[in-house]
């Protein structure tokens, strides 16, 4: 199994999926490639994994452009499993003839296509040893997005679209512009002749850095990839983009998109951890927490739109994530990178059920739809149970993981930050559940539900994927995957 | 100083007159050949500015009645003041003879009062277009005299001096290495300047008499005969001094630091060069714009003067000036 | 020298679509702006002797300076878009924000120590100037026309801090950016073409819908 060539073929395997999705001959063909790519890439990434985990990172392809560790292994097992969820859920929901939604042919092949690309993109991101190669995977998944978020071509959503091109783009524009400070910061380091922008490089001349460039380019990494991870206040293309999306494809976004951009900034995090005495970034990462839990907790409170109460969602753990990565510490690390897995199942289980349950009441106001447990017994369960785990509630996985930051934060004497999230849980924790109650538990609706529902096999299955996750991982952490975190954890720590 | 150090001063300064004086009509007609042959017509003989003024000298003014004796001295002074600051400014050669009595703030403030000398005449006859134009005058004076001294700073910055024959001087000695970035904002700046004093499009169209429109025209429509001669060459010698300074600090080089004979015949060529190429440049320039309302010139303005406080920043901030 | 001149003409360029307010003009000012950053490249591969930038300096050529332009004045004439934008901000605050880019720039890049070792990093305030005035023209622009080209302009700046700091990133990056920037093109025309469609107008204040 050791061999490095499993993770160039991750990469080929959703391109060439893409590629044959688009000339697929019918809807069932359709279907079959795009599952058949997400499902191929999940086994390919377990593969690495495993790799990893007995014989450590690897370095793949020409010129060390490519490198395969911990940290990665965790990004790309998390996107894989959103993305075989996603992909499974959106042959219910667009690829059935017979579903409400469905697509007509060849819109189906461009979507499954774009797609596609979207996880090749996302997987690059998790791969790239260089940090400009992520810059590009990056603004990929970007533009890739862009077209998944207006893929409806109603005037709402062309709108988000918009907004997410132009506002991540420029974000990113910034980030790049950070990237090339950190060549010049590698410049002072070991002169012009041997710079290079290799993370693997840059790691290892951290000690010699120099620390004003450094600084001015984390405040422009910072500033790029925090658009696009959802920091508040750039977040603002966030809810448009989480809502307007097709339901899929915003799970996609929150579950798998946002920790590419984390993902980044942790790497950059793991180099300035390795300077001396140098908290700047620390500090970046309490500051954008606090603000993105605050500002999410408050809209969280009078958001009524199902999708874009999720989305506000995603910018509060978002923030939970940065704010473990700012206690820092192997507890602080350890609980973020939790975090990342387990938002990222639970919040796409939310935005899978939450689509049907959205499609089957025919509106996404919270305020008109109440009484779907009763009438929507299975949706409305998989709800509740997701709602109850993204609040934090114990048993369930997110509360095991913000149980970690919330210790890391006291434990690491960041009082006033662990104070503030402490409160921004309870106040979520509140509103979610009082949004969710009403419409999980009211009065029996006057409405009705929708009774239209196609087959339900590749919701049940998607689900079946992330469920696990969501329910069991906050009870029991399985021996390889705590290895992975741990070591993940040592690659950002050292 | 020897006595015949001061005879061949004085006969240099002599020159410059000279120069100025002779070249001034010759630019005008160069611009406006320029103009006339990229709107595709054959316009009139290069000589043509010359031959006008010859003609106007050769006939009487006219006043009216109830013009007092501003009217029939302005044009004088307004003339006065331009050659006044012929010697303040590189030519040929340096330094400039009266350099070491002002530097380009003086020549700022004698452009206003020629400016100014102008103005008043154009209000003493009571005319309503003389009243219009002089109005009119003074807001392009009042947008175009602070972006004008904001340029000299930033021109002056690097060479430590207002004064532009140690500019001069100054960029000669760096050579290439003169042209910064800060260098040709700053020049950019006065680009704009340079239309606003001495009334080009965008900012006044000088071929127009369009009552609407019109600045500098509507001011002398009184004057005619020997005044009127006086105040078209005194708009002559106006762009030929701006001119000239625009090209001596854009490009210094050529301009004689000794009195030697050759660098004298090469500097006096080369500033023919010069001139007759902004000349040109300005033709060229004046064909691709439109009259602008009067109004959004101080959008211009403000533009000039960002790019001459942006040089500014430039030169002291980064270093990125000489 | 001519570094200078160039480096000159990268910053009036900004400057100037800053204030003009021809949606023609502006093109012509970023295909100008391209091609003096191509320019840089070119002079920065042959006074350094790096052949690669070389290369750089050919797809800026190629790509700013011919395609982008060109495929901008199909959208502008396909779109019928009018040909004056609208400025939330007018052209003299503008022509001021310029000078506020150009401080803050300043006030970024100052306190760096400079690097003996990349003679052409004077070059780098100037980058972020025109990057920051990108941002601004991105920012205050009612037309998603303007702000396309306000994120051009962005990523012209970006890349002539790129030739200024690194002298060449290596071929498979550099051709994986402009990739994408021709992707950015394409993307962006595709959704202009569908507001167009969808409000018969490319005037970025219709989309004012999703708030909250």
């Amino acid at each position: 199994m050791a061999d490095p060539s499993w993770a160039l073929l991750l990469l080929l395997v959703p391109a060439a999926a893409a590629g044959i999705a688009l000339i697929a001959p019918s809807r069932r063909g359709a279907n079959a490639t795009a599952v058949a790519g997400a499902a191929v890439s999940l086994v390919l990434v377990f593969a690495i994994v495993d790799q990893i985990l007995t014989s450590g990172a690897l370095t793949v392809g020409p010129g060390g452009f490519l490198y395969v560790d911990a940290l990665s292994g965790l990004l790309l097992l998390l996107l894989s499993l959103v993305g075989l969820a996603s992909i499974l859920y959106s042959v219910d929901y667009l690829g059935r003839a017979t579903s409400p939604h469905a697509l007509p042919l060849p819109r189906l092949r461009q979507y499954y296509a774009f797609v596609l690309l979207f996880l090749f993109t996302m997987f690059l991101v998790g791969e790239a040893n260089n940090l400009g190669l992520l810059w590009i995977a990056l603004e990929g998944t970007t533009l890739v997005s862009a077209l998944l978020v207006g893929f409806y071509h109603t005037p709402r959503s062309i709108e988000a679209s918009w907004k997410y091109l132009i506002l991540c783009t420029v974000g990113l524009i910034f980030a790049l512009f950070g990237t090339l400070l950190l060549y010049l910061a590698d410049v002072s380091a070991v002169g012009s002749s041997g710079a290079s922008l290799d993370w693997t490089a840059l790691i290892r001349e951290a000690p010699h850095l120099d620390p004003g460039i450094m600084r001015l380019a984390l405040v422009f990494l910072f500033l790029g990839y925090g658009t696009k991870a959802g920091f508040a206040p750039l977040h603002t293309w966030l809810p448009d983009a989480h809502s307007e999306a097709p339901t899929p494809v915003s799970a996609l976004l929150s579950a798998g998109l946002l920790k590419c951009a984390i993902y980044a900034l942790l790497r950059v995090d793991a180099i300035t951890l390795r300077m001396p005495n140098f908290t700047f970034s620390t500090w970046l990462f309490l500051s954008f927490g606090v603000v993105s839990v605050v500002l999410a907790a408050f809209f969280i409170l009078i958001q009524r739109d199902l999708k874009r109460l999720l989305a506000y969602h995603s910018v509060e753990h978002m923030g939970i994530i940065s704010l473990g990565i700012g206690f820092g510490g192997v507890l602080g690390l350890f609980g973020a990178l939790f975090h990342m897995v387990n938002h990222a199942a639970t919040k796409a289980t939310l935005f899978l059920a939450g689509g049907d349950l959205a499609s089957a009441a025919g509106t996404k106001d919270l305020e008109e739809i109440s009484g779907a447990l009763t009438a929507l017994p299975g949706t409305g369960a998989v709800l509740f149970i997701g709602g109850l785990a993204l609040a934090g509630v114990p048993p369930f996985s997110v509360f095991a993981s913000e149980f970690l930051i919330l210790t890391a934060g006291f434990a690491g004497g960041a009082w006033i930050a662990a104070v503030i999230l402490l409160v921004a849980l309870a106040i979520v924790f509140g509103g979610l559940l009082l949004h969710l109650s009403r419409a999980l538990l009211g009065p029996t609706p006057t409405r009705g539900f929708s009774r239209e529902r196609g087959p339900v096999i590749g919701t049940a299955l998607g689900l079946g994927i992330l469920l696990p996750i969501v329910i069991g991982l906050g009870v029991f952490l399985p021996t390889p995957f705590a290895a992975l975190l741990h070591d993940a954890v040592q690659v950002v720590i050292g | 100083m020897t006595p015949l150090e001061l005879v061949v001063g004085v006969l240099l300064l002599l020159g410059e007159f000279a120069v100025v004086l002779l070249l001034s009509p010759l630019l005008m007609g160069v611009i406006r050949r320029v103009k006339a042959h990229s709107q595709r017509r054959v316009g009139s003989p290069l000589l043509q500015p010359y031959r006008e003024l010859r003609k106007l000298i050769a006939k009487d003014s006219l006043y009216a009645e109830s013009a007092s004796f501003v009217t029939r001295g302005a044009p004088w002074i307004s003339f006065a003041a331009l050659l006044c600051a012929v010697p303040f400014l590189p030519w040929f050669f340096l330094p400039s003879p009266l350099g070491f009595a002002g530097d380009l703030i003086v020549v700022v403030g004698l452009l206003a009062l020629s400016r100014f000398m102008t103005a008043l005449a154009a209000l003493d006859a009571g005319s309503t277009f003389g009243g219009m134009g002089s109005t009119r005058d003074m807001w392009i004076g009042a947008l175009a005299e602070p972006t004008f001294l904001l340029v000299i700073f930033a021109w002056g910055a690097p060479a430590g001096s207002t004064q532009a024959s140690v500019i001069v001087a100054y960029g000669i000695s760096l050579g290439a290495a003169y042209l910064s970035p800060a260098l040709l904002i700053a020049s950019a700046a006065f680009f704009l300047v340079l239309l606003a004093e001495t009334g080009r499009l965008p900012v006044d169209n000088p071929a127009t008499h369009l009552e609407l429109t019109m600045v500098h025209e509507a001011m002398v429509l009184e004057y005619s005969g020997r005044d009127l001669a006086l105040i078209e060459w005194g708009k002559a010698v106006k762009f030929t001094l701006l001119a000239g300074l625009f090209v001596s600090v854009l490009v210094p080089w050529g301009i004689a630091q000794s009195w030697g004979v050759v660098a004298l015949v090469l500097g006096l060529v080369l500033l023919l060069v010069k001139l007759l190429g902004t000349s040109w440049a300005i033709g060229q320039f004046e064909t691709r714009v439109a009259k602008w309302r009067l109004f959004r010139l101080a959008d211009l303005s403000t533009l000039a003067a960002a790019l001459a406080l942006g040089s500014i920043v430039l030169t002291y901030l980064v270093g990125v000036g000489p | 020298m001519a570094l200078e001149l160039c480096a000159a003409v990268v910053l009036l360029a900004a400057w100037l679509s800053l204030v003009h307010r021809r949606l023609e003009a502006q093109i012509y000012l970023y295909a100008t702006q391209s091609a003096a950053i191509a320019g840089i490249a070119f002079l920065v591969s042959i006074l350094y002797a790096t052949p690669l930038l070389a290369v750089t300096g050919g797809l800026i050529v190629g790509l700013n300076v011919v395609v982008i332009p060109w495929l901008l004045r199909r959208i502008l004439r396909d779109l019928r878009i009018p040909p004056e934008i609208n400025m939330l901000v007018s052209v003299r605050m503008s022509a001021l924000a310029g000078l506020g880019c150009l401080l803050l720039s300043v006030a970024v890049i100052g306190p760096l120590t400079p690097l003996a070792e990349i003679p052409a990093a004077g070059l780098l305030p100037i980058a972020v100037t025109v990057v920051l005035i990108g941002l601004f023209t991105t920012a205050t622009r009612r037309k998603a026309f303007s702000q396309v080209l306000g994120i051009l302009g962005m990523e012209n700046g970006v890349f002539l801090a790129g030739i200024a700091l690194t002298y060449g990133l290596g071929l498979l990056l550099e051709l994986g950016i402009a990739a994408n920037l021709f992707v950015l093109a394409i993307v962006s025309r595709l959704f202009l073409h569908r507001m167009k469609d969808t409000f018969d107008t490319v005037d970025a204040d219709v989309l004012r819908s999703l708030e909250g």
